[in-house]
């Protein structure tokens, strides 16, 4: 059975190119545009990975998105991969602790199609 | 701070004459000891029941000052300064006539207590305006002069204290006109000393606490500047971080297309459509650079042409052709009605004309097919007012408070229409306060916005 990969972000051309990138390789690519549809996928659909923006301007960004997954003892399990277009010495700021939002792996945007498949294939077979 | 220093010359009044209340128990305690060695060392020259009876009133008066004093502690604020001021002038009143009363009965002239003047001089000059000093130095002198010259020319009896000096001496001409002119003269010159000793230190006191107060307003004024430059900053550097990631996010979105495109994953039938995503990116990109050089441009006006005379209604007019083409492109009513006679306003033509197209195509953009746009100017005594009304999507008051933030849009703007900066009217708005103008907005949701901007007439 094909893993199923949640993509949340409001460009719906890095959603795109995820599709563009995932799809030949066998996985089904979800989307949503914001935190709150993107919490509303993660119960529906039941992913099994979670792709997150960073900054998003819904509501519930990326961060609050986590935090929430975080909360829920059925979906703490979901890995998350953080994918975000502001500069590595940026996010630093962003997150208080790993404490707090245990994310599993973080990109920085543009993601070269190899990098982000070896990070999904490793987060799906732990 | 302040409610402190107006209450300080009250607090500092009520403790003076608290002070004099209880020097008092101890001035009728000392008389007590006082007529006790008195009767010892001159038997049977001093009036022993007399001088009781009298110490017992000033006791008594005392009692009676003492339950005053409480009641004008607990009197409304309003006014008790005053009431205090007139305390202290009974009390010294009533100090200076019993002491003389007391010294007719111990001697008059003999009694070298009359000294004690002096001290209810000291504490005039201390407590009272300079002027009252000199008054109860004329007063203690004008009734110690009564005293003396009343026994001198016997119109009432003089107590002899035996065996203390010559008993005919408060009859000797030459000796009480030097004692009492000796007394005048000490009593006005500790007036005037302790006067001046006391607005010296009233002085200072005023200047220090003056000191303190701006000191401390100024520091107040500094933590405001600093929390205000710490706000600045933050915003600031959330300008940056926002600025960064919309700077970045098409060149990534470009990027990851041509990489995709390269390393075989889009199918060739699909290519065409990646390649226009592509480019529909990069043009959004030079977009958001234009409005953000036009922004960076616009808050650094010595950069800029001088401001000249503009027509708001003719840089209108110049606009309103593109504007009523893409109105009909959407099929919306499009209507611009211009007052005749506007006046011109001082500013740079391109901004005048960037804030008519930014005002209007935001209207025609985000009102569906079939609604109706309504452009306005007209002027009221200061200002030439401008108004673009639509049948939009609208805004909730929420959404109307961030309006005009940076990179900001609204959700049901961004379904609406996917291409847009979040920059155009963070534009509009500085240019409109650059010129001394003001921009509201009014709007309800899914009925429509009105924007207004008034713009100063040019003198």
């Amino acid at each position: 059975m094909s893993k199923k990969i949640l993509v949340v972000d409001d460009d719906p051309d890095f959603v795109e190119a995820m599709r563009l990138t995932l799809e030949p390789h066998g996985y089904q690519v979800i989307s949503a545009a914001s935190g709150d549809e993107g919490l509303a996928k993660v119960k529906s659909e039941r992913p099994d990975l979670v792709i997150l923006d960073v900054i998003m301007s819904s509501v519930l960004d990326g961060l609050q998105m986590s935090q929430r997954m975080q909360e829920n003892p059925e979906h703490k399990r979901i890995p998350i991969l953080m994918v975000t277009s502001i500069a590595n010495t940026d996010y630093a700021a962003l997150f208080p602790t790993d404490e707090y939002i245990s994310i599993d792996g973080f990109l920085s945007k543009p993601v070269p199609p190899d990098v982000l498949l070896k990070r999904i294939s490793e987060l799906l077979q732990r | 701070m302040t409610e402190q220093l107006s209450l300080f010359p009250q607090l500092s009044l009520k403790e003076r004459t608290d002070q004099l209340i209880e020097f008092r128990w101890l001035f009728v305690v000392g008389a007590l000891i006082g007529i006790s060695i008195g009767n010892l060392v001159f038997p049977e020259s001093l009036p022993i029941p007399i001088l009781l009876v009298i110490t017992a009133a000033m006791a008594i008066g005392n009692g009676l000052l003492w339950w005053y004093a409480r009641r004008l502690a607990a009197s409304p604020a309003e006014g008790r300064e005053a009431r205090y001021l007139r305390f202290a002038h009974v009390q010294i009143v009533l100090d200076i006539v019993a002491l003389t009363v007391l010294l007719h009965f111990t001697g008059g002239i003999e009694n070298p207590l009359y000294l004690l003047y002096i001290v209810y001089v000291t504490v005039a000059s201390i407590l009272l305006a300079r002027l009252y000093s000199f008054l109860y130095a004329g007063l203690s002198t004008a009734l110690f002069s009564g005293l003396v010259l009343a026994e001198y020319w016997q119109f009432i009896p003089h107590v002899h204290l035996a065996g203390f000096v010559s008993p005919q001496r408060y009859q000797r001409g030459l000796y009480v006109t030097v004692v009492l002119f000796a007394l005048g003269f000490t009593l006005f010159f500790c007036a005037y000393l302790a006067s001046s000793i006391a607005e010296m230190l009233r002085r200072r006191e005023k200047e220090l606490l003056e000191a303190n107060l701006s000191c401390e307003m100024r520091a107040g004024e500094l933590a405001k500047l600093n929390a205000r430059l710490a706000e600045l900053d933050k915003s600031r550097s959330q300008f940056i971080r926002l600025v960064t990631h919309e700077l970045r996010a098409p060149v990534a979105a470009i990027q990851s297309y041509l990489r995709l495109i390269l390393d075989g994953y889009v199918p060739p039938e699909k290519q065409r459509e990646i390649i226009e995503k592509s480019e529909r990116r990069a043009l959004e990109q030079l977009a958001l650079i234009s409005d953000l050089l036009e922004l960076a441009r616009l808050q650094d006006r010595r950069a800029e042409a001088e401001p000249e005379l503009v027509d708001v209604a003719a840089v209108l007019r110049s606009v309103t052709d593109l504007m009523q083409a893409r109105a009909e492109d959407k099929d919306l009513l499009f209507s611009v009605q211009i007052e005749p006679n506007v006046p011109p306003v001082r500013a740079t033509p391109e901004h005048i004309k960037q804030l008519w197209t930014n005002l209007i195509s935001n209207a025609i953009k985000y009102t569906e097919p079939g609604g109706i746009v309504v452009v306005t100017l007209s002027q009221n005594p200061n200002y030439v007012v401008g108004t673009v009304r639509d049948t939009g999507i609208g805004m909730t008051p929420e959404q109307m408070s961030h309006l005009f933030e940076e990179f900001y849009r609204t959700e049901e703007a961004k379904a609406m229409e996917r291409q847009g900066t979040g920059l155009g009217l963070a534009i509009v708005k500085r240019i409109v306060e650059s010129y001394g103008g003001r921009i509201w907005v009014e709007s309800e949701k899914g009925k429509g916005s009105k924007f207004s901007f008034a713009l100063p007439k040019a003198m």
